[in-house]
């Protein structure tokens, strides 16, 4: 069980409570530097929801398939998913930082590689595949 | 044995179980900085992602996904203004990112909604 550090005293109202209530405060560049980290991943998310409305929209004014709209959903999802996950992954970096344990390892990277070479493998071969003769 | 293991290369105020780069007492330098502009560039891209679905719900002639994606823009845009020049003061060492992270997550949760919705939109027609 960890104890409140003396930094975590009566003054000290921030939230979340599992995180700033455990552990000692680390050296801010550290945690400057996950704040960027969990700021890359809302990014990342943004710009799947930008890649799926761009992609609905240019189906709809070429007059492309349906599927590519349904790619566009599933895309966009993916995005808000990954915003969550910058945000779990902050929780858990900031947890370690505090407590001067290791960093929990980025389990989310392989998914969002897995769910990229999915749409980029499953684009080019659309693409190829309906390529005028 | 590398050479910060040698007592030798080792500072005088250094404790010997203290990794080298923990120095909670030294300035952040541009670390403050970087954070800043990484919560300006996110803001921006949130922006343009919902005027890119503002225009795109115009065309499908959804007005609540316009209205929707418009409302989104301008709180962002407001909240910009007035929040981000207020945080990542060096000397700020009470902050908190919690709560600013939270809404920047949610306004891209609401904006992977809103896109999904506008992808439905046009699935159906």
């Amino acid at each position: 069980m960890v104890e409140p550090s003396d930094s975590a005293d009566t003054a000290d109202r921030r939230r979340p409570r599992s995180v700033y209530g455990v552990g000692s405060e680390p050296d801010p560049r550290w945690s400057m530097a996950n704040e960027r980290t969990a700021l890359a991943w809302v990014r990342t998310g943004l710009a799947l929801i930008a890649g799926g409305v761009a992609l609905t929209s240019v189906a709809a004014l070429s007059d492309l398939p349906t599927v590519l709209d349904a790619v566009a959903v599933v895309s966009c999802l993916f995005g808000g998913l990954t915003a969550v996950n910058g945000l779990a992954s902050w929780h858990r970096a900031e947890r370690a930082l505090r407590l001067r344990e290791p960093l929990p390892a980025p389990t989310a990277l392989r998914w969002l590689v897995g769910f990229l070479m999915i749409v980029a493998i499953g684009l080019a071969w659309y693409a190829i595949t309906q390529a005028p003769a | 044995v590398t050479s910060a293991d040698r007592p030798a290369d080792r500072l005088p105020d250094e404790a010997p179980d203290r990794h080298p780069d923990d120095r909670p007492d030294e300035p952040p330098g541009a670390a403050g900085e970087r954070t800043a502009l990484a919560w300006q560039r996110t803001a921006l891209l949130a922006m343009v992602g919902c005027f890119l679905l503002g225009y795109r719900a115009l065309i499908l002639r959804e007005p609540w996904l316009a209205i929707g994606s418009a409302a989104l823009g301008v709180a962002l845009a407001v909240g910009s203004v007035i929040a981000l020049p207020l945080r990542h003061n060096a000397s700020d060492a009470g902050r908190s990112e919690w709560p600013l992270l939270m809404i920047a997550a949610g306004s891209v949760i609401a904006l992977g909604v809103l896109g999904a919705a506008a992808g439905i939109s046009s699935l159906t027609r």
